[in-house]
């Protein structure tokens, strides 16, 4: 794995650069061969903190009310990872912090292993000034995974899986943030989380999208055109 | 940061519970323990997301022993207490009351995808 690249205010700037809308363009294509229909969906884009570096990165919310993108969406991620070589793409079903027991039985009866906290925080303040507190708590410690977004508001959104022990990490990161902009709001919840490719090796993780996609009906040859950049 | 390769030997076990509940502490500490102190972090978040996911269903945590399950509880209490002290937006964090439906489907949750960059 190479040395963590923590550039998040330029991460921030490339965002609406073409590969992204070209990823969500085949998100979108892929959820309506598995479920049948085209999801109504909001695309957003900002800044991933994963494993230590950051990235530009896409965060698709649909409403999904009969949760057919959660229950068939494996196959579409699993085409999009395939495509843009992604380690990993992630898909989670998020229940709000007070329906922990609707979260719990989906999990269940899913068999998808238990709901995982997860907290988004509003802070008052321009997004650039948040990644350059991030970038500088970068240069002395480890940054946590999170997803920086813009609120339709104007505040910038911090979102956060927690894990590990309840990961003192996102304690620490939070006071830092929330000197240069204050917290306005937190919403909180549960996720239930899937996810397909493979966070610590890329050969590993490929071979697992192809695995997903044959598991959806995806033939040798729509395999081999994701996998050159074409779309089947 | 390099973070070492999870080796063939234990990779095989990933999504093995009952392997897991058995070694995976000790597996873990001890592929944590190949890396330098500042990557540590870094290892044990990708050991876990590898080997306690199942991989037919990418269920993510599907697979975790139950000694890991029981740590996140327990991590999770103190996280919630800590968090009050940050911002009172926090108090009593997920501790609202607990409704309950017919159908065990969330009546608010909503699906939610998250992709990288990517290099095509």
């Amino acid at each position: 794995m190479p040395t963590p690249r923590v550039d998040p205010e330029q991460d921030w700037a490339e965002r609406h650069r073409a590969t992204l809308r070209a990823l969500e363009e085949l998100l979108d294509e892929q959820l309506e061969r598995n479920t049948g229909k085209r999801p109504r969906v909001r695309h957003r884009r900002g800044v991933g903190v994963y494993q230590g570096s950051t990235e530009a990165t896409s965060l698709s919310q649909y409403p999904d009310p009969d949760g057919k993108v959660f229950e068939k969406g494996l196959g579409a991620i699993a085409a999009v990872g395939l495509a843009f070589r992604q380690k990993e793409v992630f898909l989670g079903r998020e229940f709000p912090a007070e329906e922990e027991e609707e979260a719990r039985r989906f999990a269940a009866s899913a068999r998808l292993g238990p709901p995982v906290p997860v907290m988004a925080v509003k802070l008052d303040g321009p997004p650039e000034e948040i990644l350059g507190s991030i970038r500088r708590y970068a240069g002395f410690r480890d940054i946590p995974g999170m997803t920086i977004l813009r609120s339709d508001d104007g505040t910038t959104q911090v979102r956060f899986m927690i894990f590990e022990d309840g990961d003192r990490r996102i304690l620490s990161v939070l006071n830092v943030v929330s000197r240069v902009a204050p917290i306005r709001e937190v919403s909180l919840g549960w996720s239930v989380s899937r996810s397909t490719g493979d966070g610590e090796d890329l050969a590993a993780a490929i071979s697992n999208h192809r695995d997903n996609l044959r598991e959806h009906g995806y033939n040798k040859r729509e395999i081999a055109l994701l996998e050159e950049g074409g779309k089947p | 940061m390099i973070l070492q390769h999870i080796s063939e030997k234990i990779r095989k076990h990933q999504g093995d519970t009952a392997w897991l509940e058995e070694h995976g502490r000790a597996v873990l500490a001890e592929y944590v323990a190949l890396h330098d102190k500042q990557d540590q972090y870094y290892a044990n978040e990708a050991f876990i997301k590898v080997m306690f996911k199942d991989p037919k269903t990418g269920g993510l945590f599907a697979k975790a022993p139950r000694w890991w399950l029981e740590e996140q509880e327990q991590g999770f209490e103190k996280f919630k207490r800590d968090l009050a002290k940050i911002h009172p937006a926090f108090k009593n964090a997920w501790g609202g009351p607990k409704k309950v439906k017919r159908d065990g489907e969330g009546a608010k949750a909503v699906t939610v995808i998250e992709t990288r960059r990517g290099k095509r």
